[in-house]
């Protein structure tokens, strides 16, 4: 059996893709503006590029695609694999934020 | 316009992608293009599209071919009876072609390790009225020559050679280069330390210099500058090191070790001297045909100057001829081979390519499915492909391991002595051309059933359950006639393999008139510098058998001219009547082999009548000879020749027979032996000698007293060659040896082809067939009956291919038996236990489909 660990780490654009994901099904396009509005324009992904994401994660079945019946153009939607693996990879970027502010390199914030 | 734009896009990525996503991107690169607004921002979204396509398309296309390879391998794998037997086929058939090339490259391809090879050519002196046109040049004749500045760039001599090592603990004999001091200009390679010759070291009085080959340098020196200027003992001279040549530089042989000067001496090289082989390099733009006449324009001149020129011309030719006497032999030689080996990689094609269509057809359910679940035709084109090219590759890799063998044997059968511009090896070229080899094969045998496979009806062939409808009767009849050619060629092989066996074995037995067992030879050669005259030589040789007779063990000691079945002899022509008498009558001709007084006791040749020579047999004493018993008949016939007279060569006074010897074999065994004519080494001493002693094997011990016992007489002389007698007898029979291994492997890998031939046609047979056999049995047929039936069409198919086989067979053993005489004759018996072979191991393979068919289940056969 897979484990999600396995999988990571994902890429910033694999991860904003699952993100975007994460929210509801989704299709191609949808993925595209999603991602951009969320990083406000920092990435910004192609469609050559997205597709080639869609595939892989189609193939490791973190998502599986849904037939929209409005019009010709195929959903995605996070499968339950899928969904742990962005939450692990969310996980691991924490850990990697809380290291950076015990060193102090980032400034302490209190929990609320 | 856009649309194009987009479709070319789109092609960037692999066919399936395509299939999956092409018409969501095509909707999603719309929008995005619609949402850029401006002019800039659609040109920005063009140019992100394009070089995300350029980034990701190559590794979905990489990831594809992946997935397709691990398939491929997986099915393989599942397979293994029938991938080691295309594995197997394959790499034998690449690799015996790549081994071939790698000969050939390194003999012909190549081009000479030296500067513009092109230009260089060799000067041959040619004496037309005697129809002799490779004969060396005098020094006259090659100064003519250099003079032609106008034609050659630069012109040099050198003579094959040899010299001795004096400095060591023991002189030793090494292969040299004897070279004018221009040679190293004219062939334009630089030294790899050091200087190499210059003008002046080829002149008399000038300082004794060498210069040294890579391997030798590295060797005696461990590779260390500071050899330069040092000495080296080379005839007990010192000769000072002056520089070092690249191991690459291979000239005139691939063994020279180093290279003195040829000192130029005008009054020791007189015009009837003529012992030099000239090298040239053309000016740029001088045609060969312009050096030959422009050179015999000279001839005249040289001619009236010296008598001992007149009548002699030039010849010229490309160097890479000069340099490799055997080119000829070669270049035909190798395309022989290379189509035959061709031919077989062919076979093997075809086979597999039968076989693949056999297992497609078996597996034609499951491509099926997987056609229906939505793999393009493409892809599953490819993915058979894809099977093909794991085979190929593997293939490829094991046939470059064959060749790497083939050559590793080649180098130990081909001599040394004859030259290639590079050591025989699998090189990049090598494995370049089994890629293309493996690519063209893969294509050949594994495009074919992809495409009918993919082509076929799917839908046809999920209903008849992969029971056929794949296989055309023409492409059937097609791998009929491979088949049969192979079973021909199995035949023919196998044929040869036991001929070359029955010769070899009774090559072995062949008497050859003397014992080989217990005698040790050694290889020497006096110096002239050393032994000028023959008083010298001949004493040599009675101090050295001396000296070896006393060391503990020996019976008796020899030393001889040549040895024998060591490819070597003389021969003389002899009459019993005196020159004059019948000059216009060919002599008959004999073996002449000058001897040691014991040379008949080491042997053990039997003395029929007469004496064997004594050490008073001297130059002083009268000239005698020892005939053996041929000679005698022939010479003398119905009487003892013992006291008659008989006359060598152009001899002014006969020699008188002494005694009559039992035949032996000098040069062959497989034909009758030859007249032979013993004289004394006292007699007629040469300065090329083998010593024989018999009593020691070749125990350490007993060569290293043996050596001793030389050096006691000589402790300058290099001992070369020191083998047992019954290790030269084995190595003159290696080749006869090697003929028959090689032809037992390619006959076993031929039959070995012909049985999956043969079991591929006869399973596609059955396929096609299955429903016919099904409406058979259930019309009540005996299952017995059909399996002789379809036993029945693999016979024949071997049966027909035995005799055009044995049809070939025969041809060829007559025609051989014309080059290679003591063949054996390819009897019937051989023939019928051949053609016995092949039918049995034919009805084997058609025994498995066969009974396969046998358990057809009509009721399934008829229904599908």
């Amino acid at each position: 059996m897979r484990r999600p660990d396995d999988l990571l780490p994902l890429t910033p654009a694999m991860f904003h893709v699952l993100l975007c994901l994460s929210e509801g099904e989704r299709h191609g396009y949808r993925i595209l503006k999603d991602v951009a509005e969320r990083t406000a324009g920092r990435v910004r992904l192609s469609t050559g590029t997205l597709y080639g994401l869609i595939k892989r994660l189609l193939d490791d079945g973190l998502a599986t695609e849904v037939e929209s019946g409005s019009d010709r153009r195929r959903a995605y939607r996070l499968t339950a694999f899928g969904r742990q693996v962005a939450r692990a990879e969310a996980e691991r970027l924490e850990q990697l934020v809380v290291g950076a502010r015990r060193t102090g390199l980032l400034p302490s914030r209190g929990r609320s | 316009m856009k649309s194009r734009w987009l479709r070319a896009w789109l092609r960037l990525f692999p066919a399936d992608f395509r299939g999956d996503f092409g018409d969501e991107m095509r909707a999603s690169v719309d929008e995005e293009l619609r949402d850029a607004r401006t002019r800039r921002g659609r040109a920005g979204v063009a140019w992100r599209n394009v070089t995300a396509a350029l980034r990701v398309g190559p590794r979905l296309h990489l990831e594809q071919w992946r997935q397709d390879l691990r398939h491929a391998v997986r099915a393989l794998a599942h397979a293994p009876l029938f991938s080691l037997a295309a594995v197997g086929a394959l790499a034998f058939g690449i690799g015996s072609t790549v081994s071939t090339f790698g000969l050939a490259d390194a003999f012909l391809f190549r081009p000479l390790p030296f500067a513009r090879p092109a230009e260089l050519v060799h000067l041959w002196a040619a004496d037309r009225a005697r129809g002799d046109d490779e004969m060396r040049a005098s020094l006259q004749e090659f100064e003519a020559w250099r003079s032609r500045d106008d034609l050659f760039s630069g012109v040099a001599a050198f003579n094959y050679s040899s010299v001795e090592l004096t400095g060591g603990p023991e002189p030793e004999r090494i292969p040299a280069g004897l070279v004018s001091a221009g040679l190293f200009d004219v062939l334009g390679v630089p030294p790899l330390a050091g200087r190499a010759l210059r003008a002046g070291d080829d002149q008399p009085g000038a300082a004794p210099v060498v210069v040294l080959g890579e391997a030798f340098w590295r060797q005696r020196f461990g590779g260390s500058p500071e050899a330069i200027g040092r000495s080296l003992a080379i005839g007990g001279v010192p000769h000072t090191i002056v520089g070092v040549m690249p191991a690459s530089f291979v000239f005139p042989l691939p063994i020279t070790r180093l290279w003195v000067p040829r000192i130029l001496d005008r009054a020791r090289l007189t015009p009837d001297v003529q012992p030099l082989q000239v090298v040239a390099r053309l000016r740029p733009g001088v045609a060969p045909g312009q050096v030959t006449s422009g050179l015999e324009a000279l001839a005249p001149d040289l001619g009236a100057s010296y008598p001992a020129l007149a009548g002699r011309t030039v010849n010229v030719v490309p160097l890479g001829e000069a340099l490799n006497f055997a080119w000829d032999l070669f270049a035909i030689g190798s395309v022989v081979i290379g189509v035959a080996n061709l031919l077989v990689l062919l076979a093997a094609c075809a086979n597999i390519s039968s076989l693949m269509l056999g297992r497609a057809v078996t597996r034609g359910r499951e491509v099926s499915i997987r056609a229906a679940l939505g793999a393009s035709r493409f892809r599953l084109v490819r993915q058979l492909m894809a099977e093909s090219l794991v085979l190929a590759g593997c293939g490829a890799l094991a046939g470059l391991g064959i060749a790497q063998a083939g050559l590793r044997l080649a180098d130990r059968l081909i001599p040394m002595e004859l030259y290639r511009a590079a050591p025989f090896a699998v090189d990049w070229r090598a494995a370049g051309v089994a890629v293309v080899l493996a690519a063209g094969a893969a294509l050949l045998f594994g495009l074919s059933p992809a495409l009918r496979f993919a082509r076929a009806n799917l839908a046809e062939a999920m209903r008849q359950d992969g029971t056929g409808g794949t296989t055309s009767r023409r492409s059937l009849r097609l791998q009929s006639l491979f088949v049969r050619k192979q079973v021909a060629f199995t035949v023919v092989l196998l044929v040869g393999t036991l001929v070359a066996a029955r010769t070899f074995a009774r090559l072995s037995t062949v008497d050859p008139g003397f014992e080989t067992g217990g005698v040790t030879t050694m290889s020497l050669v006096l110096p002239v510098s050393r032994y000028a005259d023959r008083a010298a030589v001949a004493r040599f040789h009675a101090d050295v058998s001396d000296a070896v007779r006393r060391v503990p063990g020996v019976d008796a000691a020899t030393t001889v001219n040549y040895l024998p079945l060591n490819h070597e002899t003389a021969i003389v022509p002899v009459s019993a009547d005196g020159p004059g008498a019948d000059a216009a009558v060919r002599r008959p001709e004999a073996q002449s082999l000058a001897v040691g007084p014991e040379y008949f006791r080491v042997l053990r040749i039997p003395i029929a009548a007469g004496r064997a020579f004594t050490p008073a047999d001297t130059s002083d004493g009268r000239p005698v000879a020892v005939v053996n018993d041929t000679l005698a008949r022939r010479l003398w016939p119905g009487r003892s020749p013992v006291g008659a007279s008989l006359w060598i060569e152009d001899d002014v006074a006969p020699r008188t027979v002494v005694g009559i010897v039992g035949d032996t074999r000098q040069v062959d065994l497989g034909e009758a032996a030859g007249g032979q004519v013993f004289l004394p080494q006292a007699q007629s001493p040469w300065t090329y000698l083998r010593v024989l002693a018999r009593g020691v094997d070749g125990r350490e011990a007993d060569l290293t007293a043996l050596r001793a016992a030389v050096h006691d007489v000589d402790p300058l002389l290099p001992i070369v060659e020191v083998r047992s007698l019954r290790q030269v007898v084995d190595d003159f029979l290696l080749p006869q040896r090697a003929l028959g291994a090689v032809l037992l492997v390619l006959g076993g890998f031929s039959l070995w082809l012909a049985l999956f031939g043969i079991y591929g046609i006869v399973t596609c047979h059955v396929a096609d067939r299955r429903r016919e056999i099904g409406v058979r049995v259930a019309l009540g047929a005996d299952r017995s009956r059909i399996v002789r039936f379809v036993v029945g069409r693999g016979v024949r198919l071997a049966v027909h291919g035995s005799v055009a086989g044995l049809v070939l067979a025969a041809a060829g053993s007559l025609a051989a038996r014309a080059f290679v005489p003591g063949l054996a004759v390819a009897d019937p018996l051989v023939m019928l236990a051949v053609v016995g072979l092949i039918v049995g191991v034919a009805a084997a393979a058609a025994f498995v489909p066969a009974r396969r068919a046998a358990r057809v289940d009509p009721l399934r056969a008829i229904r599908g």
